[in-house]
Order: C-alpha cells, then structure tokens, then sequence
C-alpha cells in the first residue's frame, strides 16, 4: 500500500466515516489567570551572604567523630570544638547513606536516574554535596587526599584550615561563605 | 541532528553528559549528572585521576589527544573531529563512534525531542515518523532538563507527537518546570489528542502558565486539513483539542505550512481562523522545509513562493483585520512582497540554517530567514532568490 493518497478526490471518496463527536467536551475549572512570564536574573557574585546555610555551628554540631579533630587539626590553629553536641541529629548527615558515590573501582558506565533539582534536596543532602564540592577544590588544589564523600570530618577540617591560613581567611575549619567564595564553591541553596 | 566523531570506552549508549572545564568542577557538580571533563595537559589528567580515585565516578575524560587519553584507564571519550563546547549537553553513542550534540549555549533555538512516533501522517513532514516504541526518549528527556547547565529562555518539545506519551508528557513539562522555573516552554504538537477529555483534564489541569501550543491547521474544511494531515477526522480532532486548549485558557500559535493545497484555500483558511478560534495567540505562516515527506511529494510541497505573493497577501490581511498576530516563518525577503516584510522571521534553527552565494550582497541579509540548509542539496529553493538593494516598494 502506498504511504500516501495524493490526490484530494481520492482520499475523499475512499473516506471511511468515523464518527468523531463522540467525545462530549469536558466539564471544565474555573479559568486561570495567565501570568506574566518571569524575568531572567541579573548577574551576581558567586556567593551572597545569606547563600551559605552549613556556614555555622549547626552544619557540624551533630557529629561526634569530630571531637578527635582538636587532636588532628595540626597545632596552632585558634578552631575549638562547639561545646554542645546534638545526638538526636541523624547520622546520614554525614553521608553514610546508600547513595554514597564514593567506589573508586567503578567507571562511569551507567546513566545516573535524573536528580532533583537543588531547590528540591532536603538540608542534608545539600550539605552533603556542599561538602563534596569543597572536598573537591581541595582535592584538586592538592590539599585533600582523602575521600569525597560529603562526611566533613577531620581530615576535611584540617584541609579547610590550611586553605584558610594561605589565603589569610580565619582558621576556623568552617565552611564559611568567604572560604566558598576563595575555593570557587558554589553554595548549595 | 548535529553528530561529532568520537570514539569512547566504559560508556553507556546513550549516556547524556554536560561538558565541563575541570575549574569549573566546585561550582557544577552534583553527584546525579556525568560530567565530560576537557583535559589537554597531564597536569590536568592527573588533577582528573585524583578526583576519580577520591571518589568522584561520575567524571568522564574528554580529549583530542591519542596520548592523554591512553594514560587513563577509566571512563573517556576521544573526539576525532570538531569540538564540544563547555556547557553541551551531549548523548554518547559508543556504537557508532559518534556523540550527539543535544543542546549548546550558543544556540537560539534549543528543543527536546520526545518521540518519533505520530498520528497523523502530512504529506510535507519534515520528520517522518516510525512506529518503533521509542519510551526512552522519557527518561532521556528528564535527564536532559537535569543536565542543562543554564535555564534557556524558550525550551522548543518536538516529536513525532508529543502527546502520544500521554501523562508521561506532564511529567516531562514538570520535570523540565522543576529545573527551569523561568524557561518558557513551546510544545509542536498535532493537538489532535487533546480531543480526548479524559486526556486534556489530565495535562491540563493545573499546568504551569509558561507553555505555548504550536498547533498546524491547513484548511478551513475537513477534508482538505484531512487529505494534508492524510488522515479522515483529524480535522474534528484538531479543532476540539484547539477548543480544549483555549477552556484551559492555554496559549496557542496556530502554524500553517505553505504548500500548494494549503496555499489553493489560505485567505479562505485564515477567514475560518478569524471567525472561528480568534482566541489564539498568534498565526505563524510558514514556508515548508525542503526535507522528510516533502521531497517524496514535490508535487504537491514544491511551490515557488514568489507566484503566491497575492493569496500570502490576502490571506495575512485577513488575519490583521481582526486583529490576530502573524508571523512568516522559513521565507527569505526575495520570496516576499515587501509589506510583509516586517513580519518575516528569523525562524530557521540556527545549525540549520544558511545564506547562498546568491545573497552575496543584498542588504537584507542580516534580517533575513536565509535557506534550509538541504535546500541546495535537493535544488529546492522557496523562490528564484535576487539580491535586495535599497527601498522597494510593493
């Protein structure tokens, strides 16, 4: 059979007739108003103020694994531990959970399952890949020999306090908005 | 279709990857994407192994050179011959050593394509459809909006029919409203499902106000929009999803494509568009690409646009009379008569099209839609094209 009927006559007179008022229209909602289309942003600088939320205490109150950092952290640098810990924070915070990326055997060969957008990630996950991004400025600066694994654990820390010294920032091991902004981090909002 | 050759290992088929620089790492990444890392210097390779071997698996070696690439063991990709930019997103296809290029900043007209099956069959398809269920499109799309590096002002959705997905159709809109809040979307579709109520309640309720329908209608009686589309009662079908689109007061271009049965009844089709479905947002006119189902039908598709000029005209006034916006698509100025002019687009997806060695010169150039780029390969031209010097007047 041919793909098409070209000439209108014939695809008229071999019209076989389909009946299609069948469908009734719907019953339909109340109408919506039709907004006004969003405007792009401006230009900005990579980090605001008020972008970074893990710049404070409560980004790395919860973890005990850090009370062994004052130890680690190399002498001289003026970070203290907080004086209060919150164990009823959950432990995947950390980034023990599943989807830990981090298997250094395994090549890339299947398609991730599509993410959520930033916007969309609950305040642990974000402060996991806010880790990570950081783990790995340092790891490229040659800072960071450990694993990127979204954990800021001591070894993080006392990275984060070297890259803080160069650069003349306050030693505080935290992921404050301006050691963002030096390590070229984009804050996780 | 824009194909690089590249030669890859340890890649998925049809893996989709945002091209990255290795400095630009710390701001972009994300452990839900793959990243096609341009290396050039061993410093750089050895940066990128590090990385890997910290943990970060979902990062993917790009390069030109035989030499970077054999001191790496993981996941790569060779180009052999043009160049991916920072920021593509690409699709791998290891099988036929190529890379797709799926979206680049620098264009103007970025779109997703959803499937290649359809409903309707027109005798001027520029894509001609195929039966295959190609499903993984879906997934492919969802990836795609997650890739995108930047929010593009439009996002074009084309098939094939797009509403032949069904509410996998909404999940795609939604997925790409996730990521690109302030992108407008632009849907090519037939329409010809949205007569099925159940199915337009379904996409429509509630859908984001950002969408615009790009619906074709040929004629202004059933059986000459049947015997273009080749299918009986597709006319009824076009007409009732138009109407379910406008209950849901959604935003519809109406595109007519200029080929000889439609140009035969245009000031009478842009009259029933008029009378009937004034609600429409715009009337795009449009010249039809010299590809598809219109080289299999040149009979009936090939036209000299310039012998039209007086049904263009009429048909295009007749629209202005009541007040309905139009755009001329796909037509150079030569082919136009100049008080239609203002309304002629640079419509032509900018990797397609061209300018000859007939345009040398004329100063219309730079507002000119040019040619398809297969136009001369095919010796199918919208008219005899000539130079423009200075005013005309028509």
């Amino acid at each position: 059979m041919k793909r098409f009927v070209t000439s209108l006559t014939a695809f008229f007179t071999g019209l076989n007739v389909v009946p299609s008022f069948a469908n009734s229209m719907p019953t339909l909602p109340a109408s919506r108003p039709i907004l006004d289309p969003p405007m792009p942003v401006t230009l900005r600088p990579l980090n605001l103020p008020g972008d970074n939320l893990f710049a404070g205490h409560r980004s790395h109150s919860s973890h005990s694994s850090h009370r062994s950092h004052r130890s680690s952290s190399g002498g001289g640098t003026t970070y203290r531990a907080p004086a209060r810990t919150q164990p009823s924070a959950p432990s995947s915070l950390y980034g023990s959970g599943s989807s830990n990326p981090t298997d250094p055997g395994r090549a890339a060969i299947v398609s991730p399952t599509p993410a959520k957008p930033q916007t969309q990630l609950s305040d642990a996950e974000k402060k996991k890949l806010q880790v990570m991004r950081v783990q790995l400025a340092l790891t490229s600066l040659g800072l960071y020999s450990g694993s990127i694994d979204g954990v800021l654990g001591p070894e993080t820390r006392e990275s984060i306090t070297f890259f803080q010294r160069v650069k003349d920032l306050t030693p505080s091991g935290k992921m404050t908005s301006e050691t963002l902004t030096a390590l070229g981090v984009m804050a996780v909002k | 279709m824009r194909l690089i050759s590249a030669s890859s290992e340890n890649l998925a088929e049809r893996a989709i990857l945002r091209v990255v620089q290795l400095a630009d790492l710390p701001r972009e990444w994300s452990a839900d994407l793959l990243f096609l890392v341009s290396i050039s210097t061993p410093e750089a390779l050895a940066e990128l192994s590090r990385l890997f071997l910290a943990g970060l698996t979902n990062l993917v070696l790009l390069t030109t050179q035989d030499g970077i690439a054999s001191q790496y063991s993981h996941a790569k990709m060779i180009l052999e011959d043009g160049a991916l930019d920072v920021g593509d997103v690409v699709a791998c296809l290891p099988s036929q050593r190529q890379v797709q290029i799926l979206f680049r900043k620098s264009d103007i007209h970025h779109t997703v394509f959803l499937t290649n099956r359809c409903n309707s069959n027109c005798l001027m398809c520029s894509q001609p459809p195929t039966r295959q269920v190609d499903d993984w499109l879906i997934d492919e799309a969802k990836l795609f909006a997650a890739h995108l590096p930047i929010s593009p002002p439009i996002i074009g959705f084309t098939g094939g029919e797009p509403l032949l997905l069904g509410t996998a159709f909404k999940q795609i809109l939604d997925c790409f409203s996730d990521f690109h809040p302030s992108s407008q979307f632009e849907v090519l579709t037939n329409g010809r499902l949205f007569s099925e109520p159940s199915l337009a309640a379904e996409l429509l309720t509630d859908i984001r106000p950002n969408v615009t329908w790009m619906i074709p209608l040929y004629g202004h009686a059933d059986f000459i929009h049947d015997f273009i589309v080749q299918t009986h009662g597709a006319f009824e079908e076009t007409i009732e999803g138009l109407l379910a689109l406008q209950s849901f007061r959604q935003l519809i271009q109406l595109r007519i494509v200029l080929i000889k049965p439609v140009l035969e009844v245009l000031p009478e089709l842009c009259d029933f568009i008029a009378y009937n479905l004034p609600f429409v947002k715009e009337v795009a006119i449009m010249g039809c690409e010299p590809t598809g189902f219109a080289l299999a039908n040149a009979d009936l598709c090939q036209v000299d646009i310039a012998d039209w000029a007086e049904q263009l005209e009429e048909g295009v006034s007749r629209l202005h009379r009541h007040r309905i916006p139009v755009l001329l698509m796909n037509l150079p100025h030569c082919a136009i008569p100049s008080k239609l002019w203002p309304i002629a687009h640079q419509s032509i997806s900018d990797w397609k099209q061209v300018y000859v060695d007939d345009c040398e010169g004329c100063d219309l150039q730079h507002q000119c839609a040019g040619l398809f780029v297969w136009s001369d390969n095919v010796g199918w031209r919208p008219t005899k094209l000539r130079k423009i010097k200075g005013i005309e007047l028509s």
